[in-house]
């Protein structure tokens, strides 16, 4: 079951950047948000992926179709650009793979996307997913491989995802106009926006758990 | 005034700040942006922060400060934009106000009182051993006044 809320947040039209939390491990969170806006928008994605999605041609033609481009930023500024939808997940992999134990604690953004929006001049909408963590339960991950495979394997409990009731809600827009190029110099700038939309994210989320009544903290 | 209050008076004239501070600081350099200010301070639930400067306690910002600044922008920008402005930019004109580990809380207290503070750091010697809040002071005083509790 999935509730959409905050939809008309998103533009219809123009170059846009969709910021939301990763967990997860198999990436449904992606799968189901870009579904979700074609749906509603019919505006395909581009997401940002891990490498690993370029490993090889099966990953890199089957990946290349539904949007997703490996991180690049001259490929994201040409696609913002060309007024694209953007989606990119701050946290990667190490929100993506976080323990259960960790459930909905967000990992630090890396806050390329702030500068990456500035320069473009495009407008980011923060994103919250709520379920996607509650579908695989994840011991850790292994770091052995991390050099060989470009990325850590996680440990889920369960192969077949668990039954969880999902969300996805949009948060307001945010215009980064009143802010110029002088500003993107500035590294404790671009690194307080990151940590603000990040706070936005974490505060709905404790807002919708709470309302779930599960998690309480 | 009853025995009672009078040996509860001696008892509280013999507390020490050192009996009530909260170990643990959280501390804000004072070239951090005033936005890093209000989301450590949202996200710990604090009224106040210590500002270091050359690793050294410098200044306090509190919740006023920062209110201060989103009142002004009500209007018009105000030039003490969240993500432009240092946190020294806003309190350099403060005066830190402090006191040792073995200073008495009725210390503590007048000064909450007299300069209208929420927080006061604990320092030794230049070095900062924690701080006392209001909070510290209310949950101190549950602990410590056991007939509350029931």
């Amino acid at each position: 079951m999935l509730e959409v809320e905050g939809m008309e947040n998103v533009p219809k039209t123009g170059r846009v950047m969709l910021i939301p939390n990763h967990s997860g491990i198999l990436g449904w969170d992606a799968a189901v948000l870009h579904y979700e806006i074609f749906k509603s928008l019919r505006r395909l994605p581009r997401t940002m992926a891990h490498a690993f999605w370029e490993s090889n041609d099966f990953f890199r033609i089957g990946s290349k179709r539904l949007g997703f481009f490996p991180p690049d930023f001259k490929k994201a500024v040409k696609y913002l650009k060309k007024n694209k939808l953007m989606i990119i997940f701050p946290e990667a992999e190490h929100g993506n793979f976080k323990p259960s134990i960790k459930m909905y604690q967000l990992t630090e953004f890396n806050p390329g996307f702030v500068a990456l929006a500035m320069m473009t001049n495009c407008t980011v909408v923060p994103v919250c997913i709520l379920g996607a963590e509650e579908n695989y339960i994840n011991l850790g991950t292994i770091n052995w491989f991390e050099k060989s495979l470009g990325a850590k394997i996680p440990i889920p409990l369960n192969l077949l995802p668990i039954p969880a009731k999902w969300k996805i809600k949009f948060l307001p827009p945010i215009s980064f106009q009143k802010y110029n190029k002088k500003d993107i110099k500035n590294e404790k700038f671009v690194r307080e926006v990151a940590d603000n939309i990040k706070f936005r994210i974490q505060s709905n989320i404790q807002l919708e758990l709470v309302k779930k009544g599960i998690f309480k903290f | 005034m009853n025995s009672e209050s009078s040996s509860r008076t001696e008892q509280l004239l013999k507390v020490k700040v050192s009996d009530v501070m909260n170990n643990t600081v959280i501390t804000i350099d004072h070239d951090d942006l005033i936005g890093k200010a209000s989301r450590l301070m949202l996200e710990n639930r604090l009224h106040a922060l210590l500002v270091m400067k050359d690793a050294k306690p410098k200044y306090m910002i509190s919740t006023y400060d920062l209110m201060k600044v989103s009142y002004e922008d009500t209007f018009s920008e105000s030039n003490a934009d969240m993500l432009r402005t240092t946190v020294e930019q806003l309190v350099k004109d403060q005066k830190l106000m402090s006191l040792p580990s073995s200073a008495n809380l009725v210390e503590a207290l007048k000064i909450f009182v007299d300069f209208q503070i929420h927080s006061i750091p604990i320092i030794d010697e230049g070095r900062v051993v924690g701080i006392v809040s209001l909070m510290d002071l209310a949950g101190w005083y549950l602990k410590t006044h056991e007939e509350l509790r029931k």
